[in-house]
């Protein structure tokens, strides 16, 4: 097993001190928000989440459309390993979300395009996995997961437009309209919000690296097991 | 909106929102690394074998 | 029982880089899915009756007095198109992988895009006959007037959507080990931006909303329905190489 890479370790600890400054940032210099108070401060970490969820897909359909065309095996590793960081980025950002909601609309949970959207691209993804297990040949695999990351990653924006549609001809009163405004006042606001999305950008980025080492000993693994198997018989 | 002026009092809740976050991170990082571990302990047993294999290749 | 080799080299006949060579690939496709229902009907009894248990069970979970009624028919409706529609989808491509129909067709000298067409015409056609039954049926139980054309409209369009996705996510599902529970689980997430503004559109027309409002839902559903024939057009040779 090779020794992690000197750039993985650098990675690693810029990954570190970027959330350590992020931590200071969104609890402390960030102001406090007029109406909401503290929970508030969650939101930062809240999208940002979100975002690298959404990154995360991007770059599986990406890798998804590249195994098709050149049908290289690490592309395929890759966009196995997105999905899967995907799913806990976009956990993160459907349960934070629901806790920012709850002080401020009382409710656990708000019909708001955004969270609704969120959960169904979680169920998207979590799709993908079972369709990933349901496959034994590895090429096979391969291809419908791509072509299923192809597709997920393509319906979940236009959820979003439908259900944003519904409720601009239907205001329902749950939420706060665009939480992306909603309290989002003064140039320290888009200060930390901006390094959070870097932050958590590089989150991903470190978690992929290291997600896609360990898919590569599991394989390693895998044939070496093939081989001794073979030799005994 | 609040009649009274003063921001409410959220500071539990913002609490439990990083407690959550972070916990989510660090839970996703210490499965990687029990996944790690796990491989490379299968490595060392196959290798292992191989090596015993290929000192003892009659049986 | 199904002789595959017969329709296929009637296929094979057919082939041919034209426009109409492909029409005629795509007709016949859809004509030996029709012979082999006509055959034995088992497709379209199962999701005649799977889709009437579905419109009773509503009945004993909601409310459904004159009230309510009319807004929860667009949901009920749909609900039982999407589960009754499942199971079409199921059996129309499990049985093209039981009777190697499949292989034989990939082994024809035909375009797989007019394999993916002549499978989602097939099946959107069985989904269309289900619904043209269910309709009046569900008239006739709740005294609902089911009869506008708006609402046949936003069937017909909102069930091409749903089968155009439906037939790629099946052709994938029936090759897994999981089969037939995969598919709702693939399907229903990716298949609601056409669904929501179907189910909205229905809605409309069943409350005879001004037709100036129902246009852009109308509208939405076509441009996703043309989205996703095109993705899943472009996408489905990948899902039947061997």
């Amino acid at each position: 097993m090779e020794p992690m890479p000197k750039q993985l370790k650098i990675l690693n600890w810029l990954t570190i001190a970027l959330v350590a400054v992020g931590l200071y940032l969104t609890i402390w210099y960030a102001p406090r928000e007029a109406i909401m108070g503290d929970v508030q401060r969650v939101f930062y970490f809240h999208v940002s989440a979100g975002w690298a969820g959404a990154l995360a897909f991007l770059v599986a359909a990406l890798s998804g459309a590249l195994f098709l065309i050149r049908r290289e095996r690490r592309w395929d590793r890759v966009a196995m390993a997105s999905v899967e960081i995907g799913v806990v980025f976009t956990f993160i950002n459907i349960v934070s979300g629901s806790i920012w909601a709850r002080p401020i609309w009382n409710t656990w949970w708000t019909w708001d395009p955004r969270l609704v959207t969120a959960t169904i691209m979680e169920l998207v993804y979590l799709a993908y996995f079972m369709l990933r297990q349901g496959v034994d040949d590895p090429d096979r695999r391969a291809r419908f997961a791509a072509v299923y990351s192809i597709l997920g990653f393509l319906s979940v924006p236009l959820t979003f437009l439908s259900i944003r549609f519904f409720r601009s001809i239907h205001p329902v009163f749950f939420g706060a309209g665009d939480a992306l405004s909603a309290g989002m006042e003064g140039p320290r606001m888009w200060v930390v919000f901006i390094f959070s999305l870097l932050t958590f950008s590089f989150i991903y980025g470190t978690f992929l690296w290291h997600r896609l080492r360990l898919q590569e000993l599991s394989e390693r693994l895998e044939i070496l097991k093939m081989k001794l198997l073979s030799h005994e018989s | 909106m609040n009649p009274i002026d003063a921001p409410i009092d959220t500071f539990n809740y913002m609490v439990l929102g990083y407690a959550v976050i972070l916990g989510c991170v660090v839970l996703y990082i210490a499965s990687l690394a029990l996944r790690f571990r796990h491989l490379r302990r299968e490595f060392e047993v196959y290798e292992s074998i191989a090596r015993d294999e290929t000192d003892e290749p009659n049986r | 029982m199904a002789k595959p080799v017969e329709s296929d080299s009637q296929i094979s006949k057919t082939r041919g880089s034209s426009l109409r060579g492909y029409l005629r690939v795509i007709g016949a496709i859809v004509w030996k899915d029709i012979a082999a229902e006509l055959r034995n009907r088992q497709m379209i009894s199962a999701m005649l009756v799977f889709a009437l248990l579905v419109v009773l069970i509503f009945n004993f979970a909601f409310e459904l007095d004159i009230g309510t009624r009319e807004t929860v028919t667009s949901g009920v409706l749909w609900v039982t198109f999407a589960f009754a529609g499942t199971l079409g989808l199921n059996r129309s491509m499990a049985m093209e992988k039981d009777r190697d129909c499949q292989d034989g067709l990939l082994l024809a000298p035909i375009d797989r895009s007019a394999l993916y067409f002549g499978k989602v015409i097939g099946n959107l056609l069985f989904m269309l006959i289900v619904e043209a039954i269910i309709l009046p049926l569900y008239s006739v139980l709740y005294n609902v007037n089911l009869f506008l054309p708006g609402l046949a409209l936003v069937i017909v369009l909102g069930s091409w959507g749903y089968v155009a996705v439906g037939t790629l996510l099946a052709t994938m599902a029936v090759q897994t080990r999981m089969r037939d529970v995969l598919l709702p689980i693939l399907l229903f997430p990716v298949v609601l931006p056409v669904l929501i503004p179907a189910l909205k559109a229905s809605n409309a027309f069943l409350q005879a909303f001004e037709v100036g409002d129902i246009m852009p839902w109308i509208n939405i559903l076509i441009v996703y329905d043309l989205i996703f024939t095109a993705i899943a057009f472009l996408v489905f040779e990948y899902v039947v190489e061997e």
